[in-house]
């Protein structure tokens, strides 16, 4: 009897040893949290289409009541009311509801109804009598701000959009007055976790003159408020808004023509918004310990991806957080929250509260392989043009220039890996 | 004899009965012999969803048949006529939001067919100016289109009151026209997007999806259990307005209900997924039958006309055991998901 009990010792405390080697590894490779957890304890195991709707794990259950009941009015389709004119949607807007672009809490396509056009004078200015932003929709018996029509000009495999306004004849909306900037809804995930990133972990990976000499800088984006208080922008393509809140009012004021309290009571946004808060983010399809993970991931930091697509960040603690699951968590998104200048390619002349043309804030990657899924199609980037990731890598340029180069160097078996990598976000 | 250690204790007991556990399980599993996840998908695509889809395309074109008779002929005969097109077609389309994913949203078929509530000033006002045609049609918004236009219409959404064939204007009845034309020719492009070999039939039933596929499958299910309880029901009982009811104007929330939840049945039962789930839990299974059941009985339940009786304290009661019971069946089915992927 002895014999064999031992032996099993044996065997069990060499495999006891593996697992905390392996562990430490891993440990060392890739934090002490799990890659694979990408929203922490928010993290949603569900991969189906509707992955990007599912409300964070970790809720309590009165949180998660709060959090169906906010889904009720994220969902809800605006109409104009009796009442004074605008009243209710519009009288000019782009959508009736967020989910007309957030598909499915996904990325919309780059059709009208699932997006929107921003705009301004070539002098940076706001349009006369439009503003910044085309609302292409209106209310029986108003008029929108411009038809809009989107048509695609390819070169060298990539495509790039037209945008063409019609308005008025009275309004000099031409290609040499107006810049014209398309933008789809991004994704809707772990934007409470973004959000409680403290300030000072965000401006750790700052380096707006490029000190360091990488040629990677890095750009907070400052706001400035009335009274003249400054506040990190973190949210929407130019990271224009501070929190979700202002991100949340902008849309609907601008994006449905709604205002508060006329047409959406306070008690209602702040609801919109704790939708968005207590969403999650999906569990990678694949662990750590996957060769296509390991490879994959490898190569992300070999090609210097990872410099402003920053893999992990953490959240603070905060007794003012709206769910006490976003607190203390360390996350998978992969970026830094900061403004980069993409370069040429990607400057559409639309600069937005200081972000030039050129300047984009560094994309999320989280759930990148449920695009399809959730969608239907692919679209990546502000307005949709990159029809698979390697168009999106593809069309970095400005300081992300060297890391596309060496991109383009890749041999096929590690392109492979590096995209499979990606696939499985 | 000697004292078996914790680690010969734990394997002498667990062993026997990890391998009768794992016996019986096969055992089970034989006896049931479930269907394959490809075998499910098969079926539900081409017994279920497409037979469905099919039905509306010639539901909706009955539709506009009716609606060019009465249009022709204002009788009351021909109202009543076009009134019950309209509820066999609802009663197909509310069948299928259990499978309301894939095209029907990110193509958007679902929003120009159903989108709620109705826009009703923009409809009045386009109603109002009684020159509607085609141009004039295409710039309403889906919301003042589709099968809630139309019952606005046929059903007296303006005034409250059921009109009788007398008194639909000349622009109520052209708008009818074109309403039904573009729900037919929604509920056609619906069917299309689904068929043929690039469709997204083909798609979601091709071989290594069917993983993927079932569990599509499972959360349509309890995507469209958690809308019925916590929209379709949740809404008007908690604001006790009856603009918050699905089908306010024609009344027909209780049947829209119903159609949900028997169409969540049909994915269940009609495709071998309940088998499939079976094979794997037997317990689960017969909690989601029995559930899924019990949820068809408490829809069945609802007063007729819920919109008369949201402040009946019986009918609040029955809207809150099914509301319950929804949130319940979805809990039960969201347990299967990892069981059948």
């Amino acid at each position: 009897m002895a014999r064999p009990e031992r032996g099993l010792r044996h065997v069990l405390l060499a495999a006891l040893a593996l697992a905390v080697v392996l562990g430490l590894g891993l440990r060392q490779v890739w934090g002490a949290a799990d890659p694979q957890r990408a929203a922490g304890a928010m993290t949603v195991t569900n991969r189906t289409s509707a992955s990007f709707e599912q409300p964070a794990a970790g809720l309590t259950p009165a949180e998660r009541e709060r959090h169906q009941a906010a889904d009720v009015l994220f969902d809800r389709t605006h109409v104009p009311l009796e009442g004074a004119p605008g009243a209710g949607l519009g009288p000019r807007f782009n959508a009736a509801s967020c989910v007309a672009c957030h598909v499915r809490n996904g990325r919309g396509r780059p059709l009208m109804g699932e997006s929107l056009v921003r705009v301004a004078l070539r002098d940076g200015q706001p349009v006369p009598e439009l503003g910044r932003q085309v609302r292409d929709r209106a209310v029986l018996g108003a008029r929108p701000d411009a038809a809009v029509t989107v048509a695609w000009q390819e070169r060298d495999g990539l495509r790039r959009p037209v945008v063409q306004l019609q308005a008025d004849p009275s309004l000099d909306l031409s290609e040499r007055a107006v810049a014209r900037s398309l933008r789809v809804a991004p994704p809707l995930l772990g934007l409470g976790l973004l959000e409680a990133v403290p300030e000072a972990a965000i401006l750790e990976h700052a380096d707006p003159d490029d000190r360091d000499g990488d040629g990677i800088s890095g750009r907070p984006h400052w706001l400035e408020e009335p009274g003249g208080k400054q506040r990190l922008g973190r949210f929407g393509w130019k990271a224009i808004s501070p929190s979700l809140q202002d991100q949340t009012a902008a849309a609907l004021l601008n994006d449905m023509g709604l205002t508060s309290p006329g047409d959406i009571r306070r008690r209602e946004l702040v609801l919109v918004t704790y939708y968005s808060q207590t969403l999650g983010a999906p569990r990678t399809a694949l662990p750590a310990t996957s060769p296509v993970v390991r490879r994959g991931r490898e190569l992300f930091d070999t090609l210097q991806c990872a410099r402003c697509h920053v893999p992990q960040l953490a959240t603070g603690r905060s007794p003012a957080a709206v769910a006490g699951v976003i607190n203390g968590q360390t996350f998978w998104p992969y970026t830094d929250l900061l403004l980069h200048d993409m370069g040429a390619g990607l400057d559409d002349g639309v600069a937005e509260k200081g972000a030039p043309g050129r300047e984009w804030r560094t994309a999320p990657l989280w759930g990148l392989g449920l695009a399809k899924r959730v969608n239907g199609s692919v679209g990546f980037l502000h307005d949709g043009r990159a029809r698979s990731l390697e168009e999106a890598i593809l069309w970095h340029g400005g300081e992300a220039t060297a890391a596309r180069e060496r991109f383009t160097t890749l041999a096929p078996q590690q392109r492979r890996w590096l995209l499979g990598w990606l696939q499985q976000l | 004899m000697t004292r078996a250690t914790g680690w010969s204790r734990t394997l002498a007991l667990g062993l026997p009965l990890s391998l009768s556990l794992a016996i019986s399980g096969c055992v089970a599993a034989n006896r049931t012999e479930a269907p394959t996840a490809q075998a499910v998908v098969q079926t539900f695509v081409e017994k279920v969803v497409q037979p469905n889809q099919a039905r509306l395309v010639l539901q909706t074109a009955a539709l506009q048949a009716a609606i060019q008779r009465l249009s022709e002929e204002p009788s009351d005969a021909h109202l009543d006529a076009a009134r019950q097109a309209w509820l066999a077609a609802r009663r197909t389309w509310e069948t299928s939001e259990s499978w309301a994913f894939g095209p029907a949203e990110t193509e958007g078929f679902d929003g120009a067919m159903d989108d709620w509530p109705v826009n009703r000033k923009d409809l009045a006002t386009a109603l109002g100016s009684q020159r509607i045609d085609s141009d004039s049609f295409a710039a309403l918004s889906e919301t003042a289109k589709g099968f809630h236009g139309i019952e606005w219409v046929l059903y007296g959404g303006r005034t409250g009151t059921p009109p009788t064939a007398a008194q639909l204007t000349p622009g109520e009845r052209a708008y009818l026209r074109l309403a039904a034309d573009d729900l037919h020719r929604q509920a056609a492009g619906l069917q299309t997007s689904w068929s043929g070999s690039q469709g997204f039939g083909a798609r979601l039933s091709s071989p290594g999806e069917a993983g993927a596929a079932v569990q599509e499958m499972l959360q349509g299910v309890i995507g469209m259990l958690q809308e019925g309880g916590d929209e379709k029901l949740g809404q008007p009982l908690k604001t006790r307005d009856p603009q918050t009811l699905e089908s306010a104007d024609s009344g027909n929330t209780r049947a829209d209900l119903l159609a949900n939840v028997e169409g969540a049945r049909q994915v269940l039962l009609a495709t071998g997924l309940l088998e499939l789930i079976r094979s794997k839990d037997a317990q689960l299974g017969q909690q989601i039958d029995t559930q899924t059941a019990r949820a068809v009985d408490l829809a069945r339940a609802l007063p007729n006309s819920i919109n008369d009786h949201l402040d009946n304290p019986a009918s609040r009661q029955a809207m809150e055991d099914l509301i319950n019971q929804l949130h319940g069946t979805a809990t039960l089915v969201e347990r299967s998901v990892p069981l059948v992927s």
